[in-house]
């Protein structure tokens, strides 16, 4: 075997190593091809998944602002303390430096931060300058496992007030109640989004960033509030709440012109800031989801109604029976110790006449004075922009029995809510236009403010002009004399029902009383309305000439003042003197 | 053919380094050393270049008769120069690794001067007349005894790629000098027995070293680098995502401008730019076989095969870990990836190389003939 090694073998040897070695580099091509071609689908989706994040853009939640641009809603930035379990190793010195930035009892904390998952939500809504120096104790310390996630909360710088209106949004940033629910799609924007790619730490890959869609921050919007005005009705609200200790109380503002509200409050009312401490009672916006009897302020729709009709004029005499009136087996009295003759129409309002008032809406006929309660607005939401608005309650003419036409006439077997009644007289006030209640000044984008709406003209404003003087009798001479406002003319009309109670029945002793009037009479500027339920005054003086109308007399007056409205011409000061006379006694008293 | 072999040798090397510095443009910005400059690798490998290419301009001019009569000189500076490794101050201590010198300008890989050390050796001792009858102990023993100086050295600074490179060559040379099969074999049966032994009887460790055939088992420990590597393939493709465009080199890779530049060439030029780098190295290999049948004497054969196989069976280890066939054990890939020694080594080899084209067998046959490689193709002397 032992054969001499030649240089032809030598070459063979050659020859076979390389071919070895290239069949190793033949092998891995085709391992290659298996890879890049065969594998592609496989691991271009891995890498897909490894490296791309679509990473959302959370949209600025628009803030709210009054007419002239007062803050009423914004976003303040805020932090979420969350623990990370897993990287706490000593739970007690830990919360003993952090316990005072959170809030909490050391003990609590120490407990919370015992838990060993990697994400434990300590506490939400600490302010950034609490967090921050929450962690750089925490660094000072060398003490790890506490983390801050950013998030930003919904702040309400007025705290009650107005807090109906705005309504809150919940911890997930969605509107529950008021203008925050109402335009909620419009403050909340859209939240946009980026696909980006990052490398191995997390960190994005800039130079890959991919495709994005943009965030729509949420629109800034104006609402036709004044909260000058607001907060003159607030504290007035305030101090009826404290006088009179009623179960509940209202008072809306309207530019008559225009329909925009100007304020609007009701009690008892709650802190948005912290709406989870609100009770159902509180959180209810009165002025649109609560229904009451009107009352008297009612009577204007029969009056208006029937010489727009041509049915009367203003000076037609209506024969109030003395104060009796036998009527469909039932005797229909006027309110206590008023025994009129012959009145005229204009009187039947002044001196707030049952009998008269039933009489006029007799002569139109049901079908007649039905229309006009519905051109009213009465039995049909406004569409003011607030959640849980209701219609109301008016029966329709074949439902009705003998009696129905002169109850309602009064004000009574209809339900309204506020907003409804103050649209009502706003609408005597705009020369018989109803306007659509507003609440939207202007939003962010748009330049101009937004149009006034005309619902539909009721009355003439021939008519309204008629009325018009009418309720300025009202105040001047008639059932509502504390309504008089110092240097200006009031026009206006007092209500007081009897409460319903929940079988049907009214309850005996308690009312619900109001003043609808607007000022100043002969140019009005503000229209406005005042409900107090349940007055816890003695029934003698419970009316709402003596409630109401006196609350509405100095929303108006500090209204006036800070609106720096020209004063009447019309000897508004000899008003107020004869005002004053009155005031001292009880004054003529209005139908119940 | 062979007189122009060289020429498509060149070819395929100035292909490569082309393409590495390109690829070092895509991916060294984002390695982790870079000292703040994004052009810092770059600078340095064409720094190294410069020199590779100084060193491959003088070797082509030297004899390469030379390197059999110096042979003993360049072992020795090997072994020294491997020693001071352990020497602090003077060795650098990278990842673990006691792999470099630290001249201060640049560190330095004695391992790649040892490599070329033992091909000289190696070719000296097949080359000597009285081998030719030389039995198991000429052969076998007294070679594997002394290159397991450097090797165990090169073992020792844990650079096991570096010696598993000098082992295969060794042995691929000692096939071509003509020791016996039956001598061979039973080193290639015992490496093969050992490693199966290991596998019954250490289970775990052998788990361990095994994992680079499935990566995905372990993605996040030791397969990591070997994952991430099918993934870079993967992602490519056949068209790649475009140069530049790779993600793999984002943190993902941790050595993508150096060891695991070829899933990156992969990842952003797909697969017609791996399977060119592979054909460019087929091309070597088979120039590089050409040149060494072609060699005027035996010298010049067994060193111009162990010359072509320290470069190819280095690729072929770097793309084999890339690719999961072979272990991860840290082995850059000839002219393309970063590492300014290697480079260097690799251009003085094709100067050899160059050297012993020239001065091989002039061509007497007509071209044909000697074109396919094979027993019929090799020229008489």
């Amino acid at each position: 075997m032992q054969k001499k090694f030649t240089s032809a073998a030598l070459g063979q040897r050659i020859g076979l190593v390389c071919s070895f070695v290239a069949l190793i580099f033949t092998f891995f091509a085709f391992r290659l091809v298996n890879l890049q071609v065969g594998g592609h689908e496989k691991f271009s989706h891995l890498a897909a998944e490894k490296h791309g994040v679509k990473q959302p853009i959370a949209a600025v939640r628009g803030n709210i602002f009054d007419r002239h641009g007062e803050i009423l809603a914004v976003n303040v930035p805020v932090r979420t303390v969350y623990a990370d379990g897993t990287h706490i190793k000593d739970p007690l010195a830990l919360a003993h430096v952090a316990a005072p930035f959170l809030g909490l009892p050391e003990k609590e904390l120490a407990l919370k931060l015992a838990s060993k998952r990697p994400y434990v939500v300590i506490r939400s809504g600490i302010s950034e300058l609490d967090a921050t120096a929450m962690m750089r104790a925490l660094e000072e310390s060398k003490l790890s496992g506490l983390y801050l996630q950013p998030g930003s909360e919904r702040s309400y710088p007025n705290g009650k007030m107005l807090s109906h209106v705005l309504g809150f949004v919940d911890h997930s940033g969605h509107g529950i109640d008021g203008i925050e629910r109402t335009f909620d799609k419009e403050l909340a924007g859209r939240d946009g989004y980026r696909h980006i790619e990052h490398d191995r730490k997390g960190l994005e890959i800039v130079l890959y960033r991919g495709q994005e869609e943009p965030v729509i921050n949420g629109t800034n919007i104006y609402l036709t509030i004044d909260m000058g005005l607001q907060a003159i009705l607030e504290k007035q609200l305030d101090s009826a709440m404290e006088t009179y200790k009623p179960a509940g109380a209202t008072a809306i503002l309207v530019d008559p012109k225009t329909g925009e509200i100007l304020a609007m409050g009701s009690r008892p009312n709650y802190d948005p800031n912290h709406y989870s401490e609100a009770t159902p009672e509180e959180l209810r916006n009165r002025a649109v989801t609560d229904m009451y009897e009107p009352g008297s302020v009612f009577k204007v729709v029969a009056a208006s109604g029937a010489i727009n009709e041509g049915i009367v004029t203003e000076n037609s005499t209506i024969f109030c029976e003395h104060g009796s009136f036998l009527y469909g087996g039932k005797i229909l009295h006027d309110a206590h110790g008023d025994y009129f003759g012959d009145l005229s129409v204009r009187d039947v309002l002044v001196h707030s006449s049952n009998i008269g008032a039933a009489k006029i809406a007799m002569k139109m006929g049901d079908t007649k004075y039905y229309e006009y309660v519905r051109r009213f607005g009465f039995g049909e939401k406004t569409n003011i922009p607030l959640p849980g608005e209701i219609s109301g309650l008016v029966n329709p003419p074949a439902r009705w029995d003998k009696l129905t036409i002169t109850r309602m006439a009064m004000g009574h077997a209809i339900a309204a809510t506020p907003i409804q009644v103050v649209m009502e007289i706003a609408c005597i006030a705009n020369d018989g236009k109803l306007m659509v209640p507003q609440l939207i000044h202007h939003r962010d984008q748009e330049k101009e403010k937004m149009e006034p709406i005309v619902r539909r003209e009721i009355i003439s404003s021939k008519v309204a002009e008629i009325i018009n003087g009418a309720l300025i009798d009202v105040v001047a001479r008639g059932t509502a004399q504390h309504a008089k406002m110092d240097g200006y003319s009031v026009a206006g009309k007092t209500g007081t029902a009897q409460k319903i109670n929940t079988h049907g029945g009214y309850l005996e002793g308690r009312y619900i009383v109001s003043f609808a009037g607007y000022f100043p009479a002969e140019k009005p500027r503000i229209a406005g309305l005042v409900v107090i339920d349940d007055a816890r005054i003695g029934s003698i003086a419970n009316f709402g000439g003596l409630v109401a109308a006196p609350i509405f007399s100095k929303i108006g007056e500090a209204s006036a003042r800070y609106l720096d409205l020209l004063p009447s011409s019309t000897g508004a000061s000899v008003s107020k003197e004869n005002a004053s006379s009155p005031s001292s006694s009880i004054p003529k008293v209005e139908a119940p | 053919m062979q007189r122009n072999s060289i020429y498509l040798l060149l070819l395929s090397v100035v292909a490569l380094i082309a393409l590495g510095v390109v690829m070092l443009f895509s991916t060294s910005a984002f390695a982790q050393d870079s000292h703040g400059d994004i052009y810092y690798f770059v600078k340095r490998q064409l720094l190294w270049l410069g020199i590779g290419i100084i060193a491959c301009v003088l070797t082509s001019l030297t004899d390469y008769h030379w390197w059999r009569r110096t042979w003993m000189f360049w072992f020795g500076i090997a072994l020294i120069l491997l020693l001071l490794c352990f020497v602090p101050h003077i060795g650098m201590r990278i990842n673990g690794s006691h792999r470099w010198l630290n001249l201060h300008v640049a560190a330095f890989q004695p391992s790649e001067l040892g490599k070329v050390a033992a091909v000289f050796f190696l070719a000296w001792w097949f080359s000597r007349e009285e081998i030719k009858e030389g039995g198991c102990f000429q052969t076998l023993v007294i070679p594997l005894s002394i290159l397991a100086l450097p090797m165990g050295l090169i073992a020792a600074e844990v650079d096991l790629g570096t010696t598993a490179l000098i082992g295969v060559t060794a042995l691929a040379m000692m096939f071509v000098g003509g020791t016996r099969k039956r001598y061979l074999f039973p080193i290639l049966g015992a490496g093969i027995a050992g490693l199966i032994g290991l596998i019954y009887l250490i289970p775990e460790r052998a788990a361990r070293m095994m994992t680079f055939l499935h990566p995905e088992s372990d993605k996040l420990g030791k397969g990591l680098q070997q994952w991430q590597a099918l993934i870079a393939f993967g992602s490519g493709g056949i068209e790649g995502l475009g140069l530049g465009e790779g993600r793999q080199k984002m943190l993902y890779l941790p050595y993508a401008h150096t060891d695991f530049i070829f899933p990156m060439i992969g990842e952003e030029l797909g697969l017609r730019a791996t399977w060119g780098v592979i054909f460019c190295y087929l091309l070597i290999l088979l120039c590089g076989g050409l040149i060494a049948a072609n060699a005027r004497d035996r010298f010049g054969k067994l060193l111009a095969t162990g010359l072509i196989l320290l470069v190819t069976l280095q690729a072929i280890i770097n793309i084999g870990m890339t690719i999961s066939f072979l272990p991860n054990k840290g082995m850059p890939l000839p002219f393309i990836s970063y590492g300014g020694t290697n480079l260097a080594a690799s251009l003085f080899m094709i100067g050899i190389l160059i050297n012993i084209h020239q001065r091989g067998i002039p061509i007497t046959r007509s071209e044909e003939e000697s074109v396919v490689l094979g027993g019929r193709a090799i020229p008489r002397f």
